[in-house]
């Protein structure tokens, strides 16, 4: 016999989105259950880097950073280009903030330090534990007396009502057997991405073949082919790409290390630059790809190298240097002998480089600053110098679901699947071509709490 | 200088292990589809040899596998650093719980190369089921000067320098030829990540088996029997969260610490 539960709302996934979206749900007064497949919450969300994208912020402001939502939603176009939902860019600007102000109110804590990393005009990386993020909504759901969390619970097949055609529940299966969740007001798909899923991936992104793929290991893609199923749009399914910066055998680690964005520059295996290192490492990572053996090399100095940010894992060099993932030499001639790059061509790729830093013009690549439109670059002249092996990994598939700016999933001619509802790495439109640190992260959230608002008919305001 | 490192392979203790039995009529554990990787001190081991080639032109580095077919994506993954020669020693027949035979078959396999070792390489413990007995053994057998639990080994004009830590003491030996000499892990032999592009060549290339006489498998010990201990069920310690006013909390941790205290056994 099949088992039932009914809730106003019923949440599939127990990442950042899943748990953003039950608790503003329940804050307004809804019932929630939340199914989580996995034995444990968390999912990709707890594996980030822990970065979000908030503009506007008094920590910013303290720090003397300006910053604001629609300098936020420039950079964002620009990364996205016209693949970028427009929409769901402006959806996210106007409440990125309130949901920044709605996590510090909740009692989570930043890393004191604020970064500019990729796609980012202005320092606006916000640095938080993220496991400890999803850990703390969760203990707020629970809290509220009005969330029931199932662990070891995965949606099958959506329901809907025979005449309307509105989504009224999802078939779910656990150890224990199947189980019927009927929701009154709606469901939202919060169940991530599907960079765990390889037959997905080749259909989708076969030039990621290569790549190391990274993610929760429920993300499959159960959300995504369960709407899809019933007719659900996609977007930026051509827009996967690894993001660079990944160390191509380091099982330790599941970070990429951005040493570009603070000076390095990216090499091959023929000792050439090959792209503006300063772009989205989204862009950085296709171009990686495409390199001989699909890898590179980060090359930097011993000042760049101290540069990096311990807070930060993306920039937390000294604890890879710890962990000997860097590879180092006191000339340039030496790091070539040692990565197997022919030494006269490194040696002038760092000294073109370094002429074109002086001259304030990079004849190569056109690179202007060390990230998007921050910071001055760098000459690489100080000894020791250090390579960083990268490739690109998929952390995150960035694409999917087709919703409207209200969160509702939209079908293949545009019209609303009533009742059915998707926030975090399930959405597609949001990135577009691009990637900016931090939008992942900060999209579950913030899309998870919107969501949430309409379902529950309260879809105005933060 | 010819150096030669043996490295054995442990399975990948990041799996846990479902299940784990005898071949039947063997004595050898079954360890069919499980994944295998080095061990840390198989990778101070091949560490080592890497820095004393890095460091010598002289110095010729062959990597001796030993094991199983199954053994042998880590003979790729040994290929990838780029020893000049690196082969799997096929130990199909024989299970390295026995020292006294693992040690004959180990001797054929070098005579069996045609290596003539000046320094050979080992972990302190060879694969899973050594306890650190075979190095010793294996030099004895070999005639070779043995110095185990070397940290370190670094060149020098009249011959390679071992060194080893003993309590707050550090101890150093002048190698002779032939010397055999098991390393433990340490932060300054933790092993490189092979390039890239040595993997992907490392992918393409013919791997070298060496197949000692059967002679040499004829086993002094026996095993019966062979099983996994299940390990014991997560949450099943005593564990509970404080709960109520701080107050109380801090209270009831100070009556538990003091009635804890008294239970320590002098």
């Amino acid at each position: 016999m099949t088992a039932a539960i009914e809730a106003d709302i019923i949440v599939i996934g127990g990442g950042a989105a899943g748990f953003a979206g039950a608790l503003e749900a329940a804050e307004r007064g809804a019932s929630v259950v939340l199914l989580e497949k996995q034995p444990e919450t968390g999912g990709s969300s707890a594996m980030s880097g822990g970065c979000l994208a908030f503009a506007g912020t008094d920590m910013q402001r303290a720090q003397g950073i300006e910053d604001t939502a629609a300098l936020l939603a420039r950079d964002l176009r620009q990364l996205g280009g016209d693949d970028a939902d427009e929409a769901l860019i402006e959806a996210y600007a106007a409440n990125q903030l309130a949901t920044y102000d709605w996590l510090k109110a909740h009692g989570q804590l930043f890393s004191p330090v604020l970064e500019a990393s990729s796609g980012q005009s202005v320092p606006r990386v916000h640095t938080v534990d993220p496991a400890d993020m999803v850990r703390l909504l969760a203990a707020r759901c629970l809290a509220t007396g009005r969330v029931q969390l199932v662990t070891g619970m995965a949606g099958r097949r959506l329901r809907r009502d025979s005449a309307t055609g509105r989504v009224t529940g999802v078939l779910a299966e656990g150890s224990a057997g199947p189980l019927e969740a009927r929701a009154r007001r709606g469901v939202l798909l919060a169940s991530g991405g599907f960079s765990r899923n390889p037959d997905l991936v080749r259909q989708f992104a076969p030039e990621c073949e290569h790549a190391v793929f990274i993610g929760g290991d429920g993300c499959v893609g159960d959300g995504l082919r369960m709407a899809w199923a019933l007719g659900a749009d996609l977007r930026d399914m051509a827009q996967i790409k690894g993001t660079f910066g990944k160390h191509p055998t380091d099982e330790l680690n599941n970070h990429s290390c951005l040493c570009v964005y603070k000076g390095a520059i990216a090499v091959n295996q023929d000792g050439r630059r090959f792209v503006d290192e300063s772009l989205s490492y989204k862009l950085l990572g296709a171009a990686c790809l495409r390199q001989p053996y699909g890898a590179s090399f980060q090359i930097l100095d011993e000042p760049i190298l101290r540069s990096g940010d311990n807070e930060v894992r993306i920039l937390d060099f000294e604890r890879r240097l710890e962990e000997g993932l860097f590879i180092q030499a006191d000339t340039i001639e030496e790091l070539a002998r040692q990565i197997e790059v022919p030494e006269a061509a490194l040696v002038k790729t760092v000294a073109d480089y370094n002429a074109g830093v002086n001259a304030g013009e990079d004849r190569e690549f056109s690179r202007k600053h060390l990230v998007h439109n921050h910071g001055a670059l760098r000459r690489i002249e100080t000894a020791p110098f250090y390579a960083y092996p990268s490739t690109a990994a998929v952390y995150g598939t960035y694409c999917g679901l087709r919703v409207d700016p209200e969160m509702r999933v939209l079908d293949v001619f545009g019209e609303r699947i009533e009742g059915l509802f998707a926030a975090g790495e399930v959405v597609g439109g949001f990135h577009g071509r691009a990637y900016m640190t931090g939008s992942a992260l900060g999209k579950a959230l913030v899309f998870g709490r919107i969501a949430a608002r309409t379902a529950v008919g309260a879809n105005s305001g933060g | 200088m010819q150096v030669v490192v043996l490295l054995a392979g442990i399975v990948d203790p990041k799996w846990r292990l479902e299940r784990l039995a005898l071949r039947p009529d063997t004595g050898q554990a079954d360890e069919t589809g499980l994944p295998k990787r080095f061990s840390p001190f198989d990778e101070a081991a091949l560490e080592t040899a890497l820095k004393l080639r890095d460091a010598e032109p002289a110095v010729r580095c062959t990597a001796v596998v030993v094991g199983d077919a199954a053994s042998d994506p880590l003979l790729r993954a040994v290929l990838a650093f780029r020893p000049h020669r690196a082969v799997r020693l096929d130990t199909s027949g024989l299970a390295l719980w026995d020292p006294l035979a693992a040690v004959r078959l180990l001797g054929a396999a070098l005579d069996a190369l045609g290596a003539q070792p000046d320094l050979l390489l080992m972990g302190r413990e060879f694969g899973d089921v050594d306890d650190g007995v075979l190095p010793a053994l294996l030099a004895e057998a070999r005639g070779c000067l043995f110095f185990g639990q070397a940290h370190a080994v670094t060149p020098a004009e009249d011959g390679p320098l071992a060194v080893r830590m003993r309590g707050p003491r550090e101890e150093q030996q002048r190698l002779p030829s032939p010397a055999l000499v098991s390393m433990t892990n340490d932060r300054g032999n933790r092993l490189r990540h092979p390039l890239m592009k040595n993997i992907a060549l490392a992918k393409r290339e013919t791997l070298e088996i060496v197949s000692p006489p059967p002679r040499h498998f004829a086993r002094a010990v026996e095993a019966r029997s062979l099983s996994v201990v299940p390990p014991p069920s997560r949450g099943a310690g005593a564990c509970r969260i404080l709960g109520g006013p701080l107050g109380a909390q801090v209270a009831e941790l100070a009556d538990y610490l003091r009635g804890w205290r008294g239970e320590v056994p002098q």
